[in-house]
């Protein structure tokens, strides 16, 4: 994967690279579309973890709303904090966050954040999720919650990404095999089908054949994430590290959940 | 994807799903040199599954079936499955079976030591937390094997509890029986 300046920047769709979007605002301070584009990438990704963070530590839906969108605006935006992430140690999300707590610890904020942000806000809440959260997730710490609202981002924009790839690429066999027998029975917790079920269903000749189409879909997925994550940590060799240290804490989190 | 956000999905299972994206550390294309027992055992129970090769054919056949049934506790590791009383008794026989099969495609000292310890933790598990002996081995010479693991420096205390808890589940077994 080319990490280098990007041309093809283009919406939120399966062909967006994450590249280097520090890079992107700090060369292109006059272009807006680009500029537009980078902050939208960002949006997506940390909106829900910000809304999540504050549900958390108490505020209420449209309080958390206000406060989000002043934030990414008079923070994220405002006081450039992508540039100066780029210059920090540590995760950009960690960054993030700290900046998060330290701007909403003055509660005036919330009587003044709706006279803030322009309208529209710089975020569509309309399709949040937070009433069919189950409780016991509403009940981790914020910080715990962040994380998971962000890693819950992240995996969805990831399978979103890989299927698509499969499908685009004659592989949609491949993906549906992978979907049956690895990622619905962790989701759903289902019994996954055997392989010769799926050899049957899908015409495959082989359970050989099939076992390699799932170790395809899954290297797709690897490098998928490891492309994603990499705009995120400091270097190559911390890319697993961030990863593991996710599934820890929400294995650590979720003891007995 | 089946369903189209993984958001509010329980802890444990945005854990698994984050797991899967890790690269392979593929046990069965690994070249095994003079190695720390220690060391390998904890790389082991570390392994996320599945347990894929780096090369999907050269998965000798040996290890096909029981990587195949693995393979449906994808994102968990094989410590996780070892301590954890509701793993399904299928699933330990998997694992049991792959550690039995494993020296065979390995053979050094250090991968006979690593498999036999995870060998009788996967009967352990199933001893203990299904009350089921999934193996032919008799009580009495599980409960000899039990013993002898928990005097190896390298195995992790964790794993040693476990077989101190199965060898006296042995010797229960034992005395119901006389």
């Amino acid at each position: 994967m080319n990490h280098d300046d990007d041309t093809n920047i283009g919406g939120w769709d399966g062909d967006f690279h994450t590249t280097h979007w520090t890079e992107i605002l700090k060369a292109h301070t006059q272009d807006e579309s680009r500029q537009r584009a980078a902050l939208d990438v960002l949006l997506r990704r940390y909106w829900k973890p910000v809304y999540c963070y504050l549900r958390r530590k108490g505020y209420k839906n449209e309080e958390s709303e206000d406060l989000a969108q002043s934030f990414f605006h008079e923070v994220v935006l405002g006081r450039k904090l992508i540039q100066k992430a780029k210059s920090s140690q540590g995760r950009f999300r960690t960054f993030l966050l700290t900046a998060l707590k330290r701007y909403v610890i003055d509660t005036h904020r919330i009587e003044k954040a709706k006279k803030r942000v322009p309208e529209p806000g710089l975020i569509s809440f309309a399709d949040i999720e937070w009433l069919n959260v189950p409780e016991r997730i509403r009940s981790v710490s914020p910080n715990v919650l962040f994380d998971y609202a962000w890693a819950s981002s992240l995996l969805d924009q990831v399978l979103t990404e890989v299927e698509s790839a499969c499908c685009g690429t004659g592989q949609t066999i491949h993906w549906a095999v992978f979907n049956a027998r690895i990622l619905q029975p962790i989701i759903e917790n289902a019994d996954p089908p055997s392989l010769g079920t799926l050899c049957l269903q899908h015409g495959i000749s082989n359970e050989s054949v099939a076992s390699n189409m799932i170790i395809t879909v899954k290297r797709r997925l690897q490098a998928a994430m490891r492309r994603h994550v990499r705009d995120l940590v400091a270097s190559d060799s911390d890319v697993d590290q961030e990863i593991r240290g996710l599934a820890k804490i929400f294995s650590d989190s979720g003891a007995g959940f | 994807m089946g369903k189209k956000t993984t958001f509010g999905l329980s802890l444990d299972k945005i854990s698994r799903l984050l797991r899967l994206t890790l690269g392979d550390r593929s046990t069965q294309d690994e070249k095994p040199g003079d190695q720390d027992p220690g060391a390998v055992l904890r790389q082991f129970l570390s392994r996320e599954l599945p347990l894929d090769p780096v090369t999907p054919d050269s998965l000798p056949a040996v290890l096909k079936r029981p990587c195949h049934e693995l393979a449906v506790m994808a994102g968990k590791t094989i410590g996780d499955l070892l301590f954890d009383p509701t793993t399904d008794t299928l699933v330990l026989r998997a694992l049991k079976d792959y550690c039995k099969a494993l020296p065979k495609h390995f053979g050094t000292e250090t991968w006979q030591a690593v498999a036999t310890a995870v060998y009788y933790a996967s009967i352990a598990n199933g001893l203990l937390f299904h009350r089921i002996k999934i193996t032919e081995l008799s009580s009495q010479r599980l409960g000899e094997g039990f013993e002898k693991l928990q005097e190896k420096p390298w195995v992790t205390d964790e794993l040693k509890d476990l077989f101190r808890r199965a060898q006296a589940a042995c010797q229960e077994r034992e005395s119901e029986r006389s």
